[in-house]
């Protein structure tokens, strides 16, 4: 990591989302001008993403790079509305006033709820918990070497990761395997776990190929595995920005011993969620529809 | 004895290696590379061979086949 990126990293971590945290308002008028720098600091990875959003969605160039602007706009957003609701966390259930949820989801049983690095996916998890009452767990790549990612972030990162586990009761679950055991031993019991639609990544032998956005990528199998293990269900889940507050997308849920390559399945219904809001998906840099040959590394996607 | 050489054969079959690399009494990640998955998956698969529910908090990567075996014969019966 070079000195310039940490030291805008401090800037944004340590200057900026303590503003957030302590005026909504303000985060709120932040994002755009983060949203910039972010667009701008890195001219690499925005024609990448750029070219490939052109690509997936068949926009001009202009379109493109708005989507990919917005994208970066969600993922400070997300940052900021989290630091202010750490600091408000009795505001999370009046934030999804009105968001539904299926009644299968509530009242049925194990459950894989397959998320994307969409939106406000840590939030979404808090309130389905919290307020909801779901005997969910997460289960999330571990904030280790495995995971880099700048100082300043990695440091928020790990507030974030103590804030969700202590408002909702339950720690993380890593994705080492004692911990992936421990998530089949909730699945049986009949509990639901949250997580990433493609966690975890070490899974060399249980990659899937699956179609995304007029493409292939080869990513990791390891929810289709731990489904087919306990029954579970797939619930493609995706929470995104609504107004001042938050709301759910759900897809059709995917009977794992019913459908061939249920995987597959999972990415059909999160494409939809991609294509009706694309400035939501955070992963455009990292889509890489080109490594999707058999043997091909894992492109990490949620 | 009879569970340990079932338990030997059930986990050589989900790792895809021959049981005679197994050591019985070593750490089980220390003789074979484990990845997220495999001890979900050895679990399932003791559970279907023996008819139980293993307790999955007590399953490590540095259990032995030995350790493993015993647990299975600990283990609750599954109902139904």
């Amino acid at each position: 990591m070079t000195e310039q990126p940490d030291r805008w990293a401090g800037l944004r971590y340590g200057r900026l989302l303590p503003i957030a945290s302590r005026s909504r308002a303000s985060g709120r008028l932040l994002v755009p001008l983060v949203g910039r720098i972010e667009f701008r600091r890195d001219p690499g990875r925005r024609v990448t993403a750029c070219n490939r959003i052109a690509r997936a969605l068949g926009v001009p160039a202009d379109r493109a790079a708005g989507v990919f602007l917005a994208a970066l706009e969600s993922e400070v957003r997300e940052e900021f509305d989290s630091a202010w609701f750490m600091a408000h966390e009795d505001r999370v259930p009046a934030a999804f006033a009105g968001s539904r949820v299926p009644d299968d989801l509530v009242g049925g049983g194990p459950a894989i709820l397959a998320t994307l690095h969409y939106g406000s996916p840590v939030l979404g998890f808090v309130h389905l918990r919290r307020a909801l009452g779901l005997d969910l767990a997460i289960l999330a790549r571990p904030l280790d070497a495995s995971n880099p990612m700048p100082r300043p972030k990695s440091e928020w990162a790990r507030r974030k990761v103590a804030w969700t586990e202590r408002v909702t009761g339950r720690p993380f679950l890593s994705t080492d395997p004692e911990a992936v055991a421990r998530a089949r031993a909730h699945l049986l019991a009949g509990g639901r776990i949250y997580t990433p639609v493609d966690v975890p990544g070490d899974v060399s032998g249980r990659r899937s190929r699956v179609g995304l956005l007029g493409g292939h990528a080869t990513v990791s199998g390891g929810i289709e595995v731990l489904a087919r293990l306990t029954g579970a269900v797939i619930q493609p889940i995706v929470t995104f920005a609504k107004g001042e507050g938050f709301a759910f997308w759900f897809g059709r849920s995917i009977e794992t011993r019913a459908v061939e390559a249920p995987l597959g399945a999972a990415f059909v219904e999160l494409e939809r969620a991609i294509r009706d809001r694309p400035g939501e998906w955070w992963m455009w840099p990292y889509l890489d529809t080109g490594t999707g040959a058999p043997g091909a590394p894992a492109t990490s996607l949620a | 004895m009879e569970n340990l050489e079932k338990t030997k054969a059930v986990v050589a079959s989900i790792l895809r290696i021959p049981a005679d690399g197994l050591s019985l009494d070593g750490p089980l990640g220390e003789s074979v590379t484990l990845d997220s998955l495999s001890l979900a998956e050895i679990a399932s698969a003791l559970d279907d061979e023996f008819g139980v529910r293993l307790p999955s908090e007590d399953l490590t990567a540095t259990m032995s086949l030995r350790d493993l075996a015993e647990l299975v014969g600990r283990a609750p019966r599954r109902q139904g």
